[in-house]
């Protein structure tokens, strides 16, 4: 008793433990932050983080599903050509119980005038996600009640810890990367992102997977209890918001059995007076190349993609009053998104590009940072007069007696930002990257390197040591694209680049 | 419901915010309750074994105070039921196990298991806790509580409840009796166990938890490993078990001393005794003070002949094994410590000649370390029987141990592959400082952390709590994926 009658005494445990609990919050909420998951944009924690920031009632079509949806829905074709302003809202293998909650957390603040849906989830029939997927459908999701139900829908067990978080990530301590503390994970407008993900790889031999007789298909099969309870739940939620809804199925190899899956679904489209179009019947309407197309048996490319999505913009243009907005200048972002892809596309080309001299015109486009770096003897080169031709474009007239030598061009000012005097060059590209170059010196010749030497975030690049090493960093998204070489061999320079 | 799981840090605080704010007459009713509730969170038949218990022991406290005449048989009677059940619940699938295997070697055939008997948890705490009552009162060390819910409630207050300490009616009792008096706003007492409890699970979720890791991957499959890792193992299982413990009392400690009670220690650096006897005057200090006065005195204790002694302190290891479980491995455990006490005692007079002979020293580092090193080695070599899964298991680590050397595998890596990686390796080692330093503070000053840190600074208790909170919160084994851990002691 006597130890807090003492008014003072008792001021201070206040004092004492309200700053105790207020730096505690300050550290936790810091150490909450840094740990947090931060999965790549195609896992599907991001796509609804960043959705949260776009500017309220700016999305016109709200693209649901998982990743047939927001792999081959292109965001930047939709915009670019048809002037609709889209958002690709999923997540991985995401069931349709969480495009329901996904939905009902757009809806918060979106207002949009049509809702794609993609149904390849309907064809699931686990009543529970595996961990992985249940936590990069739920976790980027802003508390509330509609991640709680997410998070109940989705785990079968350990929901409270799921719904804590902190349980669930606090052992990445062991993964953490610069990812973990820079702003936007280090991706250069991030903020303008709509969700899309671009895939780059080719898929072989996947031709074989076509089913021929797909529309022959007309039995059908029933959903699973749960993904068709919330398929019904999505259908009503967008009749009670009275928002328009089309239901997808992206082109992709079906099996049989998911075809009549599909059918079920056109069934309930057609009961509920839904527009339902499966794409699985319309290859050759979008002009797909089985052979180029695909990046995988379920996902389109970047080449792909275009193709499909053209057709759902002129299906969505026929079917519903959807706004151009392309000269709004509150949707400026959009032309940033739309940029950022082009941009992304342009550096893939330039990464498939193997011949010299169709690289070296390909190098001279925008947004490029280059670097080209000449080593050895390379001025002996029976095509040497190629390389002086396409340097001579910013005024690089290379010294054959020199030996090593570099140049740095940047493409978007048309200008020689350092010519070649002997001393290393470097600079900071973007927010989070750095290149030097410089000529071999004495450390590098002990580890073996004699021709000149591009350090980008401290790694070493030095892929030939004698002819031409290109370095490209793609200044508008920040990131290196790639450096190659291209080497002295029998008296010529390659015209095939070494990766 | 375990100290490390969601359910308990609920429990907690809504115990505790009730507790606070009852009126003072309901407060030994209130924490009935919730020891109730917080038993039956594992099964909620396993209330009626412990109020059986419960009761039993409450009556003969009664009767033995009221019929003085035919209180030796009240008292008899009153532990052969207690130990009754404790023997049905505990050693009937060992003793049947044990009689069918000299059955089947006469051949006569075995005896068929009837049903399945499933280990009520913390039985043997409770159970020795309610047996210390009955003596004390045969004893008159105490008068017989008179108040049933108050005697409930020290037969079943949930701290200490199902891993101990194994609380004296002197102590907790007495104080369950004067619950009213206890003023609950203490900044100091509620900062302090606070902190016991932060180090509770520091020990439990930070070191216990990821060593076990590697101890239950070697002991497991010990046929695959050499002796460096069965050895590595063994260290670590020495440090788990204490650390596992250890920190279920701290927590019960601290959950008690947040509310006002002030448990009985269990812990104090065991691995810092110089030997045997010193070992288990700091080791599971409950038990052993409860062993030594319930059976170890009454059985003549020491001031009788050396034989007898040593007959003594054998059979109160040899119970105090089997204390530990239902396993011959248990058994052997307590019989090597009771051996070591007796070849300790018997060979004083030798060491103290070799001492002398040899004009040694015993004021310096180097003489107190060796022995604690010492007894190190000895009670680890015990701790092997301890976790082996079977005896036999058990000689066999041994013999790997002796004729299995792989000493390369420190040097070439792969010792990181077979037991943690290289980073959790260096957390452990972090966390391993920390308990070296704690305990070295014990040792030296005799202060707990949380006496410790009451001497310091604002700024220096912040950073130390902080520090051991977020270490806990980011370096703890616990989340999905990971099943919360029983602690070990709980099965005994």
């Amino acid at each position: 008793m006597q130890e807090n009658s003492h008014p003072n005494r008792l001021k201070n445990s206040i004092l004492k433990t309200a700053t105790f609990l207020i730096l505690l919050a300050i550290l936790f909420a810091a150490f909450y932050h840094t740990l947090q998951y931060r999965f790549s944009d195609e896992d599907g924690i991001e796509g609804i983080q960043q959705f949260y920031k776009q500017k309220e009632d700016s999305i016109d079509v709200l693209c649901l599903g998982s990743s047939h949806m927001f792999v081959d829905v292109n965001t930047a074709v939709l915009w670019d050509e048809y002037g609709i302003a889209a958002y690709d809202l999923g997540g991985t293998i995401q069931p349709l119980w969480n495009t329901y909650f996904y939905m009902k957390e757009a809806l918060k603040t979106q207002t949009p005038k049509l809702i794609v849906l993609d149904c390849y989830t309907a064809t699931l029939t686990e009543e529970y996600q595996e961990e992985s997927g249940m936590i990069k459908n739920t976790f980027g999701m802003k508390f509330s009640k509609n991640k709680i139900d997410a998070i109940y829908a989705s785990a079968e067990k350990d929901r409270f810890a799921y719904l804590l978080g902190f349980p669930g990530f606090h052992s990445r301590y062991a993964s953490l990367s610069k990812e973990d503390f820079a702003k936007n994970k280090g991706i250069a407008h991030y903020d303008s992102w709509k969700g899309q993900h671009m895939l780059t790889e080719t898929a072989d031999n996947i031709a074989d997977l076509r089913m021929d007789n797909i529309k022959e298909i007309t039995d059908t099969e029933e959903l699973g209890a749960k993904q068709q309870e919330y398929l019904y739940k999505i259908i009503e939620l967008a009749k009670a918001e009275n928002i328009p809804l089309l239901l997808i199925n992206t082109p992709y190899f079906p099996t049989e059995w998911e075809e009549k899956i599909y059918n079920k679904i056109a069934q309930i489209a057609e009961e509920e007076q839904i527009p339902y179009i499966n794409y699985n019947l319309l290859y050759d309407e979008m002009g797909l190349d089985f052979t180029s197309d695909f990046a995988d048996g379920h996902h389109l490319n970047y080449k792909g993609s275009p193709k499909f999505t053209r057709l759902l913009a002129q299906d969505i243009k026929n079917f519903f009053d959807i706004p151009d907005r392309r000269k709004d200048e509150a949707y400026e972002d959009y032309d940033m998104m739309s940029a950022c892809y082009d941009q992304k596309v342009q550096d893939q080309k330039l990464k498939e590009t193997d011949d010299l001299e169709t690289y070296l015109d390909a190098v001279q486009g925008d947004h490029y940072l280059v670097v080209y770096a000449l080593s050895g003897g390379f001025a002996y080169a029976d095509n040497y007069g190629l390389i002086q031709e396409k340097l001579n474009r910013y005024g690089i007239s290379p010294d054959g007696e020199l030996g090593n030598q570099y140049y740095v061009v940047d493409t978007d000012k048309n200008e020689l930002v350092y010519s070649f005097d002997g001393s290393e060059w470097h600079s900071e590209l973007g927010t989070y990257d750095v290149v030097s170059v410089h000529c071999p010196d004495e450390t590098d010749y002990a580890d073996g390197d004699t021709s000149v030497i591009i350090e980008y975030n401290h790694e070493k690049y030095c892929p030939v040591y004698e002819g031409l090493t290109v370095f490209v960093y793609d200044t508008l998204n920040e990131t290196m694209v790639e450096t190659v070489g291209f080497y002295l061999e029998n008296g010529s320079v390659c015209t095939t680049k070494w990766r | 419901m375990l100290f490390n799981s969601y359910s308990f840090m609920l429990f907690f605080p809504v115990v505790l915010c009730i507790y606070f704010v009852i009126p003072k007459k309901a407060r030994h009713l209130w924490l009935l309750v919730a020891s109730y509730y917080f038993y039956m969170g594992w099964n909620a038949k396993y209330a009626l074994l412990i109020a059986a218990s419960t009761i039993i022991t409450y009556l003969g406290g009664l009767f033995i105070e009221r019929r003085k005449e035919k209180k030796k048989w009240c008292l008899i009677g009153v532990i052969c039921i207690n130990l009754l059940i404790l023997f049905f619940f505990k050693y009937y699938d060992f003793a049947l196990d044990n009689i069918n295997r000299i059955l089947s070697f006469a051949g006569a055939g075995t005896i068929q298991r009837k049903f399945d008997v499933l280990l009520p948890v913390g039985i043997s705490f409770y159970t020795f806790q309610a047996l210390g009552y009955i003596i004390d009162v045969y004893r008159g060390t105490i008068q017989a509580e008179k108040n049933f819910f108050r005697y409930a409630l020290f037969v079943s207050f949930f701290p200490q409840l199902v891993a101990g300490p194994i609380e004296r009616s002197g102590n907790l009792l007495r104080q369950i009796d004067h619950v009213e008096e206890i003023h609950l706003f203490s900044y100091k007492r509620i900062t302090e166990g606070a902190v016991l409890m932060l180090w509770g699970y520091f020990l439990k979720m930070v070191i216990a938890d990821r060593v076990s890791v590697v101890v239950d991957t070697v002991y497991n499959s010990y046929w695959m490993y050499g002796s460096t890792e069965l050895i590595i193992a063994s260290v670590l299982f020495a440090i788990q078990i204490y650390c596992d413990f250890a920190s279920y009392s701290q927590i019960a400690i601290g959950a008690a001393r947040i509310m006002g009670f002030d448990l009985m220690e269990n812990f104090n650096t065991p691995y810092f005794a110089s030997s045997i006897k010193d070992f288990w005057r700091r080791w599971h200090i409950s038990l052993s003070t409860w062993l030594r006065d319930y059976i170890y005195i009454p059985l003549g204790g020491s001031r009788c002949s050396k034989l007898k002694k040593y007959r003594n302190l054998m059979l109160t290891f040899l119970i105090s094994g089997l204390w530990h479980g239902a396993n011959w491995t248990y058994v052997i455990w307590g019989g090597i410590h009771g051996l070591y006490q007796v070849v300790e005692d018997a060979t004083t007079p030798v060491r103290e000649k070799i001492v002398k002979k040899f004009q040694m020293r015993t004021d310096n580092f180097s003489y107190r370390f060796g022995k604690i090193a010492l007894t190190f080695i000895l009670t680890d070599f015990a701790w092997i029987f301890f976790r082996a899964n079977h005896v036999s298991d058990a000689f066999t680590i041994i013999a790997r141990i002796f004729t299995k050397a792989n000493p390369w595998i420190l040097f070439d890596g792969s010792i990181y592959d077979i037991l943690l990686p290289v980073n959790e390796v260096h957390i452990l080692i972090i966390a391993l400082v920390i308990l070296l330093l704690v305990d070295l503070i014990r040792y030296k000053k005799n202060l707990t952390l949380a006496g410790f840190l009451n001497n310091q600074n604002l700024w220096f208790r912040y950073a130390v709590i902080f520090a051991l909170l977020f270490f806990i919160l980011i370096y703890g084994q616990y989340g999905p994926g990971f099943s919360a851990k029983q602690f070990i002691y709980f099965q005994f």
